[in-house]
């Protein structure tokens, strides 16, 4: 089920009600819950609940196993077993094509001739979001920060249908605690919920499906077909569309847990507006980069054993964030780049410090010029992370550097594109204490007239969108 | 609903948000939210029921497009009775997009004889040249996109060919919904439009289902359903070639994952469209796909080796749709048929004999097929 369709505002206003009514039973609650959860899930393939089932089970066996054991090496076994577990069936389902196809090359390059029989393994919806959570569930335990709750509990935290296809990635020490408060049904953050709910909406619908349609997808298509200023402004056009897509997501995400009165992590905070490639990752995708750090750099060594281990550790772990991302060696190149400009950024702090250098002074201009260069840098990656192929990357930076074709004919640069652009980024820059005058007066309003309100913003946004509803970028990591 | 919530925390964008303290918001009851939920989808409903008409008759034939009818007529009733439909038709203006919710059901029929003259009448092939380059336009159901990219790169590396527009695709439709998307009115615009010399169209894979529109029979695969998609098909392929300036490269469906679906569904569209195909020679072509796509099995498949043993990715991860390798074979077939169609090669003898072709309009840098990892 998709959250922008008729379907899925039936299917919220049936559970919105049902999940306050029930909440006071918990047990029944849960249930009915993990049903509701199960129901939005399955709605794509219901086979693949089995898949999410199988994953609650096992993880939860693991966790307990681990919780009950005394003995460090038995907790450590099944640590290594839930892992190898959660690994093996990501693995599975979303890179043993690429695996076995890529072994198969390379062993015919070295003149070993195989001819395995691959069969394309259907992708589950969101494997990789909530393959995370388990894994962050039994690494909590493990760790001794976080105590395995009621399988019940659990299944909720791992299925919980605001955020099971895309995230955020929520931690159990985020989550499962509030399934033990109380909550209020007289006390919702309405307008807040709202607001996120519509403004995601608007985002997705509207400008990252139009962005995809009238430019990036026929500019990556065939970048050669198109003048090096097209195919630069399609560069720009897919960093507003992946950043319109992927928040409007979560923050649509974000706005139905709360009106189903429970609270997720940010998980954006306005990424282009950052000043280097490490304060993007403190704004881009937080819940993903919080998890690589947590459950990929610090146990990898972090930047402990100094300067040579701790760009090894970031590389590895940029690296993996990209693949995490897509069975592809563009994702690994995307986050190969990533990972250099953190190395970098890194070594010239470190100098500064080592050299006992005193901070620039933060003038306006100096921010300026950080916020262009690394939206350049990260405008530079997207082009690996959007191309399917290198030669497509290269097809891409070779035409905006070519001079002659410069200026050729533009057609698919219009108004409507450089206004959804525009729009994306300068959402980022709105003042955070506007947008909480905006919901504090929309607050005020009697119910029928935000109703009213919210109804004008839904003709706005279905007039507006390109006919048919895109899936989510996101929705096939 | 009288207390208040405090805003969650992030960083501050601006100066202003680290001056100020932010207002509190009024918290609110479940039903108060229930009943703002209810008062705008209600009010959305009345606001864009021209779209939610359409998408209901675009649903499936069956109960569930019944139900989603019996509640969208009635709804778009009220809407127009109520002025209330203006609002969305005038916004469709000052954007463009007018016409966007009507439904045209009206389908042509066939214009050549209905008995097939012994020698039919094949145009003379048509010379093109750099100078005076083919105008192709691409486009078809979802099934048209990945191939309709491969076609437009390997066309314009033949120099001759030059691309109107990107790749016209619009996924989910075909010749059974007109209500959904009317691809005969819609290529007879395109014609009028831009004036196109080959048209390169892939629809069929969406048409296993009872027809609607006039002429409308269900369900699939019956005489009467196969006579009424012969109809369709065959007014179509007249409509866009009847100019005589226009030849037409039906895409073939391919096999597919699900192969009962294609042995006993789209085999039988393909064949009502080859067998048209065939009644209209040098005007349109059939391009065959599920050969070209097939294992070494002559069934479906996901992955393919080649001659030098690098194994190749033909297919998506749904068994329907193409990754680009798969596109690019296809963009071969239909490239092979543009030569059988049409000179493109003669200009080059020409050249030899006289001076350097001229700088196409296009882009002029060959591709080389391409893999994706």
């Amino acid at each position: 089920m998709l959250f922008p369709t008729i379907t899925f505002a039936l299917f919220f206003m049936i559970v919105l009600p049902l999940s306050w009514l029930l909440m006071p039973r918990r047990r029944r609650w849960k249930i009915f819950m993990i049903g509701a959860s199960y129901f939005f899930y399955g709605y794509w393939n219901p086979w693949f609940c089995l898949l999410i089932a199988a994953s609650t089970i096992g993880n939860q066996l693991v966790a307990q196993q681990i919780h009950g054991s005394t003995d460090e090496r038995v907790k450590r076994r099944w640590l290594v077993l839930g892992l190898v577990g959660n690994l093996g069936v990501l693995g599975y389902f979303k890179y043993y094509d690429f695996f076995v196809s890529e072994a198969t090359n390379l062993l015919d390059r070295i003149g070993i001739r195989v001819a395995p029989e691959i069969v394309a393994v259907a992708l589950p919806i969101g494997i990789s979001f909530f393959t995370f959570q388990a894994i962050s569930y039994i690494f909590d335990v493990y760790r001794g920060t976080f105590q395995p709750g009621r399988l019940l509990e659990f299944a909720v935290f791992l299925s919980f249908f605001p955020h099971v296809v895309a995230g955020p990635i929520v931690r159990p020490a985020e989550f499962m605690p509030q399934l033990k408060e109380a909550h209020d049904p007289r006390q919702i953050d309405a307008s807040r919920a709202f607001f996120l709910i519509f403004i995601g909406l608007f985002k997705k619908v509207v400008i990252a499906n139009l962005l995809a349609t009238e430019i990036v997808d026929a500019v990556f298509a065939s970048p050669h077909q198109h003048s090096g200023l097209t195919v630069l402004v399609s560069v720009y056009a897919y960093a507003v569309q992946i950043y319109a897509d992927f928040s409007g997501y979560t923050d649509m995400a974000i706005g139905l847990a709360l009106l189903l009165g429970f609270r997720f992590p940010q998980n954006f905070d306005s990424p282009y507006t950052a000043e280097s490639v490490q304060d993007f990752w403190r704004r881009w995708h937080m819940t993903l980069s919080r998890w690589l750090r947590d459950y990929l750099y610090i146990p990898l060594g972090g930047n402990r054993g100094g300067g040579w281990r701790t760009y090894r550790n970031l590389m590895l772990t940029m690296v993996i964030g990209g693949l995490w991302h897509g069975a592809a060696w563009t994702f690994i190149a995307w986050g190969a780049i990533h990972g250099v400009f953190l190395c970098v950024d890194h070594y010239r702090h470190s100098r500064r410090i080592a050299l006992a250098l005193p901070d620039l002074p933060d003038t306006r201009r100096r921010r300026v010029v950080r916020r262009l260069v690394t939206f350049h840098i990260v405008c530079f990656a997207w082009i690996f992370f959007r191309a399917e192929s290198f030669e497509v990357a290269g097809d891409v930076i070779g035409r905006i550097f070519d001079p002659t074709h410069w200026f050729d004919h533009a057609p698919l640069i219009t108004v409507a594109v450089i206004l959804a652009m525009a729009v994306g980024l300068a959402e980022q820059y709105i003042p955070r204490a506007t947008m909480a005058r905006a919901m504090a007066s929309f607050s005020g309003f009697a119910p029928v007239a935000q109703g009213a309100v919210l109804g004008f913003a839904l003709l706005v946004i279905d007039t507006l969108q390109p006919s048919g509803v895109l899936p989510f970028i996101y929705f096939k990591f | 609903m009288a207390t208040t919530t405090t805003p969650e925390g992030s960083t501050p964008r601006t100066r202003s948000d680290r001056r100020h303290a932010e207002p509190e918001r009024r918290t609110m009851s479940v039903g108060h939210v229930w009943l703002v939920g209810v008062t705008c989808l209600l009010i959305g409903a009345l606001l864009n029921a021209a779209g939610i008409r359409k998408t209901a008759l675009s649903e499936p034939v069956g109960p569930q497009r019944d139900v989603a009818t019996a509640f969208a007529d009635p709804l778009y009733d009220v809407s127009h009775e109520l002025y209330l439909d203006r609002l969305r038709v005038g916004l469709q203006e000052l954007v463009g997009k007018s016409g966007e919710d009507d439904i045209d059901l009206s389908l042509p029929s066939p214009t050549i004889e209905a008995e097939r003259p012994e020698e039919p009448n094949v145009p003379k092939k048509r010379a093109f040249s750099p100078s005076e380059q083919v105008r192709l336009w691409v486009g078809g159901d979802s099934l048209s996109i990945t191939p309709g990219e491969s076609v437009i790169n390997k066309a314009v590396a033949t120099q001759v060919i030059g691309i109107l527009r990107t790749v016209d695709g619009h996924v989910a439709t075909g010749l059974a919904r007109p209500e959904v998307f009317n691809w005969p009115a819609y290529l007879q615009s395109v014609v009028a439009s831009s004036a196109p010399d080959a048209m390169v169209l892939t629809i069929g894979s969406n048409d296993d289902q009872a027809m609607t529109g006039i002429g409308g029979v269900g369900p699939f695969g019956t005489a009467e359903w196969q006579a009424e998609y012969r109809r369709r098909v065959g007014g179509l392929m007249d409509q866009v070639t009847g100019t005589g300036k226009v030849t037409l490269f039906w895409v073939g469906i391919p096999q597919m994952r699900n192969v009962p679906r294609y042995e006993t569904r789209y085999k039988l569209i393909n064949e009502i469209v080859r067998t048209e195909a065939e009644l209209r020679p040098g005007k349109v072509f059939f391009v065959e796909t599920a050969a070209l796509l097939a294992g070494h099995d002559g069934g479906y498949a996901d992955f393919r080796a080649k001659l030098d043993g690098t194994v190749i990715r033909l297919r998506a991860g749904d068994g329907i749709h193409f990754e680009r390798a798969g596109a690019d074979l296809i963009a071969d077939s239909v490239l092979a048929a543009m030569h059988e169609a049409y000179d493109l090669t003669a200009w080059q003898s020409d050249v030899t004999t006289t001076t350097a072709p001229p700088t196409p309009t296009t882009t002029t840098k060959p591709k080389q097929p391409k893999r994706r990892s």
